[in-house]
C-alpha cells in the first residue's frame, strides 16, 4: 500500500466510527479481498456469502476497539477477523462436503482463463483441492498473498509470524503448487 | 529463471511476484515466458466474485447497523418529541394555575350543580309515594289517612300538632309553599 493510500484509509477509518457511509466506503475497498480470502478457505457460496456478512458485522461492532498502529493498518485487522471467523465455523462444521461446480462462485472473465464459465469454475475448483492439499499455515499464506492481497509485512502480522518465514513458506508452496498443477494437467 | 531452493533464489521469486503484483494486466504477457510466474499470473486471475446484488444488500445492511446511525435514529426521534413536549419557558407558576384553573372548570362541568334538574333535587321535597305511606307506623293512623286524602289534593300535611299545623301546598305552577296553621285560631 502507498503512503498516500494508507494515510487515506486511515483518515476514513477515523471517519467511519462516526459515520455509516465513511464505513461504506471501507467495505467497497475490502469486499472484493475479503470474499476471495473467504471463498477460497470456505468453497461454497452459500457458506461464504454467510461468513462474509458476519466478518463485516463483527468489523462494523468493533471498529470502536480498533486502533491504527505502525505495523497493524485496518486491512490487517479486517483480515484477522475474517480468519478467526472461518476457524470458528470450521469448529463448527468440521466435516467438508464436495461441493457442486453449479454451488460455486461465478469466476470472473480474464484473457489467461477459459471463455467458457463452467471450466473456469473447475479449474477454480481444483486449485482449490491443491491449495488445500498445503501445509495449514501454507495455504494460508498463499489466500492472503493472492486472493486477500496483502503483502508479506501485513502476511507476518495477521499470523503472528516472521516476515521471512511469511516469504520462505509462501515459495515453497509456489512451487509445491505448480508441480502438482502440472501433474494434474 | 534458476529455481533451486536457496534463500537468494526465494528472494528473486518474491521480487518477481512483486513486481508482478504491482503491474497491470497489459503490461503481464512477459510472464508466460515463465512457468511459475505465469502459474501465478493464473492463480491471480481467478477471482471469484460476489453477486452485485448480495453485495449491496450487504453494504446497505451495514449502514443500517452502524451504531452511530442508531445513535442519529434516536436523536431524531426525540428531536421529533421535543415538538410534542412543552418548552421550559412555559412551565411557570402562572401557567400551572391556569391549568389548574382548567382542570376545577372541566370537573365542575361534569358536577353542573347549577343544572335546573340537579337544582330540584336539592330544594324540592322529595315526592311521596304509596309505599313511603305504609311504612308509617301503624299508631299514627289518623295522620296516615289524611295523608293519603290529601295527595289528590293541592297540599299535604306535613306535621300536626295541638296548636298548629305544617302544610305544604302545591300552586298551580307546580311550586310549593309551606304554611303554619294555626289551629287554635
Amino acid at each position: 500500500m502507498l503512503l498516500d493510500d494508507k494515510n487515506k484509509e486511515k483518515k476514513l477509518v477515523q471517519k467511519a466510527y462516526h459515520d455509516p457511509e465513511a464505513f461504506g466506503e471501507l467495505y467497497e475497498l475490502y469486499f472484493d479481498k475479503i470474499f476471495r480470502f473467504t471463498v477460497y478457505r470456505v468453497s461454497s457460496l452459500e457458506n461464504t456469502e454467510d461468513i462474509v456478512e458476519d466478518i463485516f458485522e463483527k468489523a462494523l461492532k468493533n471498529l470502536s476497539h480498533f486502533h491504527w498502529r505502525k505495523n497493524a493498518n485496518f486491512g490487517s485487522w479486517l483480515f484477522q477477523i475474517a480468519r478467526n471467523t472461518i476457524i470458528d465455523y470450521y469448529k463448527k462444521n468440521s466435516i467438508r462436503k464436495t461441493i457442486n461446480v453449479a454451488d460455486l462462485p461465478e469466476i470472473a472473465s480474464n484473457e489467461i482463463l477459459p471463455s467458457d464459465t463452467v471450466k473456469r469454475k473447475e479449474i477454480f475448483q481444483d486449485l482449490q483441492k491443491l491449495i488445500d492439499n498445503l501445509p495449514q499455515r501454507q495455504a494460508e499464506i498463499v489466500i492472503l498473498r493472492f486472493f486477500g492481497e496483502r503483502r508479506n509485512k501485513e502476511i507476518a502480522e495477521i499470523l503472528k509470524i516472521s516476515e521471512k518465514t511469511v516469504a520462505s513458506n509462501l515459495c515453497r508452496a509456489l512451487r509445491t503448487l505448480h508441480r502438482h498443477y502440472r501433474d494434474l494437467q | 529463471m534458476s529455481l533451486k531452493n536457496n534463500p537468494s533464489n526465494n528472494q528473486n521469486l518474491l521480487d518477481e511476484i512483486e513486481k508482478m503484483l504491482s503491474v497491470q494486466w497489459r503490461n503481464r504477457d512477459y510472464l508466460k515466458h515463465n512457468a511459475l510466474l505465469g502459474f501465478c499470473a493464473q492463480i491471480i486471475a481467478m477471482q471469484p466474485k460476489a453477486s452485485a446484488n448480495y453485495r449491496e444488500n450487504l453494504k446497505q445492511k451495514l449502514i443500517v447497523l452502524h451504531p452511530q446511525k442508531k445513535k442519529a435514529d434516536w436523536k431524531q426521534k426525540i428531536t421529533t418529541l421535543r415538538f410534542l413536549i412543552p418548552s421550559r419557558e412555559l412551565l411557570t407558576l402562572r401557567t400551572a394555575y391556569i391549568c389548574l384553573s382548567l382542570v376545577l372548570f372541566i370537573t365542575l362541568g361534569i358536577i353542573n350543580p347549577w343544572h335546573p334538574d340537579r337544582k330540584n333535587v336539592f330544594s324540592n321535597p322529595k315526592p311521596i309515594i304509596l309505599s313511603e305511606i305504609n311504612s308509617i307506623p301503624a299508631t299514627n293512623d289518623l295522620s296516615r289517612v289524611r295523608l293519603e286524602n290529601n295527595l289528590t289534593q293541592n297540599y299535604r300535611i306535613l306535621k300536626e300538632h295541638r296548636e298548629f299545623k305544617l302544610i305544604e301546598y302545591t300552586l298551580f305552577d307546580g311550586s310549593k309553599i309551606i304554611a303554619v296553621e294555626n289551629i287554635l285560631l
